[in-house]
């Protein structure tokens, strides 16, 4: 009886190694994609948004496999062959669909794009499984191969920066030691209000012609603001421009390297110099919603986006997981797994409770340094001018911008309005109001000019505005004021 | 024999997706697209005048009652009328081969009456916006134009506009006339 067993499990294991083997090849040519991505945005993404990809496509694969091995009659290589070449097209059509959008020679609709690509996927996949078994076999082996060694590239770029993400989230920084402040009790609060992607005045009469922008500069001026109208960042780069002002630098560095600048951000010279005055630091921080993998910033007070502030069904996909699926053919359910409403609700909280609290901080003790850091008016472009939602389906169209940023605005004043209710008449605080670069539209004739043209509103109380100028760097942003209010003699570029 | 059995499955297949791209936009616009379809309006449109003052000044694609449209928003008023609310008006699309019309619903417009101080006309709801289905109008160029047709008398004024639509394979841009897409 035993030896029936053996013997049926010995027949048993090799047939169904004949059947499952064939699978790496399509696992490794449907995966390639999403390993392609994570390896090219390591560096800002999460490993569990790769995990969660990975099992879906893994899920998916099988399925197209099996499918293809019941129609092939348990022909394993053919099988695989066939579902390759359907997991191409599943990959492609999000390109091929936005491709003919953008060029807009030919009509792009689901409903006739989708299936016709379906059938040519379909027709190849067919005469791919025709081949003679010798040339299925070759080609089943040049896949494996090509995409086996394409794996192990991306892997090689992966691993040693997760190990290095790693090591950074588990990195303690050391408070810097009070010294005697020289102005006691009377240093001024400092609010550094930064809204990511606001474009500066000068862009948005020359380019977007937006109507509310001059009652905008005229409530910020009435309000004693000094509108500083040329500035420009020497980027675009978020994490570049930030590192750069909060350490007063202008730091040279690769782009693309975005690790090199999470450190000069978490634990940065601005915040450092302020704790050494016995400044008590408060950050609102949207950045690590972009970038996850950053590690949080050295305050005293750190509030962040709540991403578990779900309470619906959370998302399937993140934005790593939209930027893969964008590609395939899920693409056509784009509106179903945009993340709507709900999904964007920790961002709306953030932005809701932040202009609450920047405003209404009398238990924090003085003098105290708000650093806030809203992604707004960055997409996705949630509210129109007058704050109704958007529809979804805009959330990343760039016409929705304009609407965006005069709602930014709203919130911008309302933030103004509050912490000058509450300021201390006696000892009136410093504002900066600014942004970490303009609109990011690439689009003729956007100009280098105008995507680099940031907001920068001062309100200085006791300050000559007048030797400002009207170009200043945003790097100068904490020199200038530290000289100032501190008689430091921090160097000016 | 057995190849060119074969053969036909090949060329009814090719045949039926073919028929499908075809018949489907059509299928589309029929059942599937309710809002901003062109109406018929009775009656052929009157000579163009210059009574209406007017201005198109944007075509956005929205989702309206779960479909997605253009809404187009501009303001106009008849200059010889006495009450706006008296008129229907309509945005005209004026294309070589025939003429569409849309009805256009009034809007609120705060700046106009600051505009046109002199005007004695209650301009506040000059506004007018107007739901076009880009995939209910074939691709091509149309210039825009208003009418306005009195609610009892159903006296009739036309006026042609600067601006125009210009329906490529995925959009309605809004252009001045003299623009090439």
């Amino acid at each position: 009886m035993t030896a029936t067993k053996t013997g049926r499990l010995a027949a048993f294991l090799p047939r169904l190694f004949r059947l499952v083997y064939p699978l790496v090849s399509v696992l490794l040519f449907g995966l390639y994609p999403v390993l392609y991505f994570y390896q090219r945005n390591v560096q800002l993404v999460l490993f569990s948004s790769l995990a969660r990809v990975l099992l879906i496509y893994l899920l998916l694969i099988i399925v197209v496999y099996l499918v293809c091995l019941l129609l092939n009659r348990g022909n394993s290589i053919r099988a695989a062959n066939a579902a390759a070449v359907f997991m191409l097209f599943f990959n492609t059509y999000g390109i091929l669909f936005r491709f003919i959008l953008e060029k807009d020679l030919l009509t792009a609709r689901h409903y006739t794009l989708l299936p016709l690509w379906i059938f040519i996927a379909v027709y190849l996949a067919w005469l791919t499984s025709r081949l003679r078994p010798a040339l299925a076999l070759n080609l089943w082996r040049a896949v494996a191969l090509i995409f086996a060694a394409l794996a192990v590239v991306s892997l090689v770029g992966i691993v040693p920066t997760e190990i290095n993400k790693a090591q950074l989230q588990r990195k303690q920084y050391a408070d810097a030691a009070v010294t005697a402040p020289v102005g006691g009790t009377q240093d001024p609060d400092i609010y550094y209000l930064l809204f990511d992607e606001f474009t500066g005045f000068k862009a948005v009469r020359e380019y977007w012609k937006i109507p509310e922008a001059d009652a905008f500069k005229t409530f910020l001026e009435e309000k004693g603001f000094y509108i500083i109208e040329d500035s420009h960042g020497f980027n675009t780069v978020t994490l570049h421009q930030m590192a750069s002002r909060l350490n007063h630098t202008e730091l040279v560095g690769d782009d693309k390297e975005e690790t090199q600048y999470y450190e000069l951000i978490a634990d940065n010279q601005v915040m450092s110099y302020l704790k050494s005055r016995g400044y008590t630091t408060v950050v609102f921080d949207e950045v690590s919603w972009p970038y996850p993998a950053m590690p949080a910033i050295n305050a005293d007070y750190l509030y962040e986006l709540d991403l578990n502030d779900n309470s619906d069904f959370g998302m399937i996909f993140d934005d790593f997981g939209v930027l893969i699926i964008d590609n395939t053919m899920l693409f056509s359910l784009s509106q179903y797994y945009q993340l709507e409403g709900f999904g964007y609700r920790p961002h709306r909280n953030m932005i809701l409770s932040t202009v609450e609290r920047v405003g209404n901080m009398d238990d924090i003790p003085s003098p105290k340094f708000i650093y806030s850091h809203l992604m707004i008016p960055h997409r996705p472009y949630l509210f129109d001018a007058e704050g109704n939602p958007v529809d979804s389906e805009y959330y990343r169209n760039w016409e929705y911008y304009p609407g965006y940023w005069v709602y930014s605005t709203g919130i911008i004043r309302q933030m103004v309005e509050n912490i000058l209710a509450d300021a201390d008449p006696a000892n009136p605080p410093v504002i900066i109001l600014q942004s970490d670069h303009g609109a990011r539209l690439h689009r003729d004739p956007y100009t280098e000019e105008q995507r680099t043209n940031i907001l920068f509103a001062v309100y200085l109380p006791g300050y000559d505005t007048t030797s400002l100028l009207q170009n200043e760097n945003p790097v100068n942003t904490f020199p200038l004021i530290f000289n100032h209010y501190f008689g430091e003699d921090f160097l000016l570029r | 024999m057995k190849i060119k059995r074969s053969a036909w499955i090949h060329i009814a297949l090719f045949a039926t997706m073919i028929l499908y791209l075809v018949i489907a936009p059509l299928v589309e616009v029929k059942f599937f697209i309710h809002q901003g379809k062109p109406i018929q309006l009775a009656g052929a449109l009157p000579e163009p005048t210059d009574l209406v003052n007017h201005a198109v000044d944007v075509a956005k694609e929205v989702v309206f009652q779960g479909e997605k449209i253009y809404r187009v928003n501009g303001w106009s008023f008849l200059t010889t009328a006495t009450d706006l609310a008296d008129y229907d008006t309509y945005l005209v699309l004026n294309s070589p081969r025939r003429d569409y019309v849309y009805p256009a619903a009034p809007s609120g417009r705060r700046d106009i009456p600051r505009a046109f101080p002199e005007v004695k006309l209650d301009l506040a709801n000059s506004g007018f916006v107007v739901f076009i289905a880009r995939d209910a109008l074939p691709p091509g160029q149309y210039r825009i134009s208003l009418l306005y047709q009195h609610k009892g008398t159903g006296e009739r004024v036309y006026q042609k506009t600067q601006r125009m639509l210009v329906r490529t394979p995925n959009q309605l841009l809004l252009m001045d006339l003299e623009e090439t897409p």
